[in-house]
């Protein structure tokens, strides 16, 4: 069964090789544009890979981080970053995040990355 | 103005490896040739990049595609890869951006050389068209035309729109909207590898005093009216093209 994972992020052109990248690695991708709808999607599906900007219309990142924390703690995370974000970056870990890439990311480093994460979570159960 | 003919090959049967250079030097290009990928990284690493390398598919220790990663994603360096497969191994290798059947002939040759002549062009519109380049899209949807092209309507589109929104913040000096907007937008231009629309994201978002900004935003949509007309001429090339 294909994995699903849930991508929310603002730019279309990242969004749309997102989904063109996972897409052809073999993932279900389910996108949304803010942070609100990721929550309302999030309490009627159940995903197994979360792919996060953190600078997002109406809910911040790290709101919604807490949600996924608490309401999913098993659900890993990825955040998509900028790479001058290291103090919010250093934040979304602490919070918990398992991952980031720095956008616009590199296709291999996306797919090894997310294999990995993917991976982890499996070896742990 | 003249273009290197500089033309790496990697090849472990020496015979064949004989044959192709032959067949190259023929055709005036520079030939330097390696029974190894590894040897071949390195004096690439310390010649510069060549026009074209030609690897075998199963190329050791590296074979062609860990050797095209390597090059790209270690040392940063991006030019032509023709890949050299058996016969029979054609079908399972149908995708790669380039490849070449065994064995070498006059008319492998000649398909080098229309590869290299095909390559030159592409450099020239590159030069050309310096506000932007492909090379990101190309890689991210593996050369796919169609997606491609997608994306950089995408681009024109959502750009118009996010710098119309931000001049509406800077009318109301909401200085603090607009730098969330170029924040948003500067993947954007990355992905195009324009680096001016990138550092001026980046200034916007981290380095500018609020009265600093309107100019920065001037400057940004200048590079932005820059870009859109190259890519309006871009487009018109790849009509005519089709046409």
């Amino acid at each position: 069964m294909k994995k699903k994972i849930l991508v929310i992020e603002d730019n279309p052109m990242v969004i749309k090789s997102l989904e063109f990248k996972l897409n052809k690695e073999g993932y279900d991708v389910y996108l949304t544009a803010d942070g609100r709808e990721a929550m309302d999607k999030l309490k009627t599906e159940t995903f197994d890979l979360v792919l996060t900007d953190l600078m997002l219309p109406f809910v911040s990142g790290s709101q919604l981080i807490a949600f996924i924390k608490g309401e999913h703690p098993q659900v890993p995370i990825i955040v998509l970053s900028t790479a001058t974000q290291e103090d919010i970056i250093t934040d979304a870990f602490t919070m918990g995040v398992d991952d980031f890439i720095t956008k616009p990311f590199s296709p291999n480093e996306l797919a090894l990355r997310v294999k990995r994460t993917l991976g982890k979570i499996k070896n742990s159960n | 103005m003249m273009y290197s003919r500089k033309i790496v090959i990697v090849n472990t049967a020496d015979e064949d490896r004989e044959i192709l250079k032959n067949l190259l030097i023929k055709e005036s290009f520079e030939v330097f040739d390696f029974d190894n990928s590894m040897t071949a990284i390195l004096w690439i690493k310390k010649n510069g990049a060549p026009t074209i390398l030609i690897i075998e598919e199963q190329a050791t220790p590296l074979d062609a595609l860990k050797t095209n990663d390597y090059l790209r994603e270690e040392l940063k360096m991006k030019f032509p890869i023709l890949i050299t497969v058996e016969p029979h191994s054609l079908k399972s290798n149908q995708n790669l951006p380039g490849y070449i059947v065994k064995p070498f002939t006059e008319d492998t040759a000649l398909r080098i050389k229309d590869f290299f002549e095909k390559s030159v062009k592409s450099f020239k519109n590159e030069v050309k068209m310096s506000t932007f380049s492909l090379q990101y899209l190309e890689e991210i949807y593996d050369g796919n035309t169609e997606m491609i092209e997608e994306s950089l309507m995408i681009f024109k589109n959502s750009v118009v729109d996010k710098l119309l929104e931000i001049q509406c913040f800077l009318g109301h000096d909401n200085y603090e909207e607009v730098r969330n907007v170029a924040h948003n937008i500067k993947p954007s231009f990355e992905m195009l590898n324009n680096q001016k629309g990138r550092e001026l994201c980046h200034k916007l978002v981290h380095q500018s005093k609020d009265g600093e900004i309107p100019q920065l935003v001037e400057e940004l949509n200048k590079e932005f009216r820059k870009i859109n007309s190259d890519l309006s001429d871009y487009f018109l090339q790849i009509t005519k093209e089709y046409s």
